[in-house]
């Protein structure tokens, strides 16, 4: 009964200690006077109600009994994150359709194990539907394929 | 009354306009997408057209933004009542009657039902807006800064302890919110904050980054590798199975009246979103029922109050919206981000200034409604056959929808890594139940509070005392007390009554 509750301590913890370093960092910044608050002022005060919420928010859920929480899924964290991480860098140097069957392919295997074909496929005419609405039509500044190959 | 009616007689011509009608109905056909389909929420599809809007005038893209928002609440009950899968809280009202109605094969009544009371909703809170928000908007000319700074606080505090969760944890995250609206350059002195060197920060974090990381990408993490519904079979749904009997009619009808009202009541106030009008009409009916047993078991009456309150608190949260410039919910609240992006302010001289964009909006909202409907009860099949792609197909698609529609909006990769933190942050806030709306509503209002704060101290001549000398920031201010302490009450008294123990 008098466990803690692990999970929802640290994640108030988590909350608190944001807090502290919002108040910490706005200490660097001009306060100014009660009659021409400062750039830090604000700061400041939100750094410090976001500090206490945090710590009460804590305290309740420490006390809270473990509910049926989901497990941390590590393996969509990761596909999401490269799958992101791949666009940014490849969407300016290898183009738009290598970077699109990129992030169809890695965020894809964050969940499925099979049908491979269809995600292939899938990127690829996302890639080309994309670099047509997208950088035809709507002209966002991104090559379509490696600037290198002398495409396009 | 002769203005009013050249009022409405602008805004017909602007909505009836070929331009306004297509993005009107590209809107609302996206919004009821994205509500049919679970795990995507009207946030996620507005911050991702948002960078298309930048090539559309203003009053075009927020027709269509606005479109995506009401639309999705048609759409949400789709997926509640086939499948008992809620995308939104207020959807989750919409299970309790509507699934056991789908069990006793009569799903295709209750999305009848759903369609007719969305309907009426959004008809009674439309009628309201045109009425009532010039009137707000002329009363709010008088409201200095320190009016501006009590009402945001009241719709803030509002907004994250009247919601369904933890009020602390709400608190909490509207506070951190604030805190990160305030990253970017110093508009009264020009300082850099919290910045950390990053030249791509000077502006502050990008709006449709944050959205897109707590609603998309969190969003997608937290259902992958998750259980997937079985399919519904669309031979069932006929018009003739639509329609209700000859006995139910009156109840229906009623219980949309009654919702109705309660739903444009709670929309109007700042800070208070569908969810809460949802479970309102929903707690209302079954109190006034002869008989409560019968809720939770395919009442029809338990169907119909929340869903017109759920449509008309949708559509009355832009009467504090566009004549105040202070948002009910998250959704609405990135509208307002989208207005600012598109150089337009929110606020009592909206309506004044740009006649045209508010009364073409305005009837653009009845345009929408007519094609939800046809959407919805001719066209029905078509949605819940949507219901059959894979989500393994579908969220890289996703994914990659997120990736360009961040990169256009500021043409850098720098914002595609925003995306990924707040994507991942927001994973661990669904997990630990602390919400991301109340953050996004606290993101977009704090720059403006700060502003309205600094302003209000300067001329109050350094003296707190200044918001409480003004009746009307004072009142907002004590209404934002007893909300907090209210809830601080409640929390209390929860923790003793359980022996120390906190419910979710």
């Amino acid at each position: 009964m008098n466990r803690l509750n692990r999970g929802e301590l640290l994640a108030g913890l988590a909350v608190a200690g944001f807090g502290a370093f919002l108040s910490i960092k706005a200490l660097d910044l001009n306060l100014g006077s009660m009659r021409r608050p400062g750039p830090g002022a604000v700061p400041l005060g939100v750094g410090l109600i976001v500090g206490v919420l945090g710590l009460v928010a804590a305290l309740q859920g420490a006390r809270q009994a473990a509910g049926a929480l989901q497990p941390i899924r590590l393996r969509p964290l990761a596909a999401v994150a490269l799958a992101l991480i791949g666009f940014a860098l490849l969407a300016e140097t290898a183009g738009f359709v290598p970077a699109a069957l990129f992030v169809v392919l890695v965020s894809g295997a964050g969940e499925m194990r099979d049908n491979w074909l269809a995600l292939t496929l899938a990127g690829l005419a996302l890639g080309m539907a994309g670099s047509a609405l997208f950088i035809r039509l709507l002209g966002v500044p991104l090559p379509v394929l490696p600037p290198a190959l002398g495409i396009f | 009354m002769t203005e009013f009616w050249a009022n409405v007689a602008l805004g017909l011509d602007r909505a009836l306009a070929a331009d306004a009608l297509l993005f009107c109905f590209i809107g609302v056909s996206v919004g009821m997408a994205v509500g049919v389909l679970p795990g995507l929420g009207a946030l996620a599809a507005i911050s991702l057209l948002l960078p298309i809007t930048y090539y559309l005038e203003p009053t075009i893209a927020l027709i269509m933004l606005a479109g995506i928002f009401y639309g999705a609440q048609y759409g949400g009950s789709t997926a509640s009542i086939l499948l008992n899968l809620p995308g939104t809280p207020s959807a989750a009202v919409t299970c309790l009657d509507g699934y056991p109605l789908a069990r006793q094969g009569r799903a295709p009544l209750a999305l009848f039902v759903t369609t007719i009371n969305s309907v009426i909703g959004a008809t009674v809170a439309i009628v309201l807006l045109m009425g009532f928000a010039p009137m707000l908007a002329e009363w709010a000319l008088a409201f200095g800064a320190r009016e501006y700074f009590a009402i945001m606080l009241l719709g803030l505090i509002a907004a994250s302890t009247l919601s369904l969760g933890s009020p602390v944890k709400g608190l909490a995250m509207v506070a951190v919110g604030v805190a990160l609206g305030l990253v970017g350059t110093d508009v009264n002195t020009g300082t850099f904050r919290f910045t950390f060197g990053f030249l791509e920060l000077a502006d502050g974090l990008s709006l449709i980054a944050v959205a897109m990381g707590l609603f998309g990408v969190a969003e997608i993490l937290s259902n992958m590798g998750a259980r997937r519904p079985a399919r519904y079979d669309v031979r069932q749904i006929t018009f003739r199975a639509m329609l209700p009997r000859r006995g139910e009619w009156g109840p229906v009808l009623k219980a949309s009246a009654r919702g109705s009202v309660i739903g444009s009541f709670i929309g109007i106030l700042p800070g208070t979103g569908p969810g809460i009008a949802s479970f309102m009409a929903y707690a209302g009916e079954k109190r006034l029922a002869r008989d409560p047993s019968r809720f939770g078991k395919g009442a029809l009456e338990g169907l119909s109050a929340p869903e017109a309150a759920n449509n008309a608190s949708v559509q009355a949260a832009f009467i504090p919206t566009l004549s105040l410039g202070i948002p009910g919910d998250a959704v609405i609240a990135l509208l307002l981000g989208a207005m600012l992006l598109h150089g337009i302010t929110p606020g009592p001289n909206l309506i004044a200034n740009e006649p045209a964009l508010f009364w073409g909006l305005i009837m653009s909202f009845w345009v929408g409604n007519l094609i939800l409907l046809v959407l919805n009860i001719p066209l029905i099949r078509l949605w819940v056959r949507l219901l059959s792609v894979p989500y393994s197909l579908l969220y890289p698609a996703i994914l990659l929808l997120i990736c360009v529609g961040v990169y256009a909006g500021n043409n850098n990769v720098f914002d595609v890594y925003i995306v990924l933190i707040f994507g991942v942050v927001g994973y661990f806030m669904l997990q630990y139940g602390y919400p991301a709306a109340p953050l996004l509503l606290g993101f977009i209002l704090g720059p403006m509070m700060e502003e309205h704060f600094r302003r209000a101290m300067l001329l109050g001549r350094g003296d707190p005392m200044t918001f409480v000398q003004s009746p009307l920031a004072a009142s907002f201010l004590m209404a934002a007390a007893l909300i907090l302490t209210l809830s601080m009450l409640g929390v209390w008294r929860r923790w003793r009554q359980r022996g120390g123990r906190v419910p979710n």
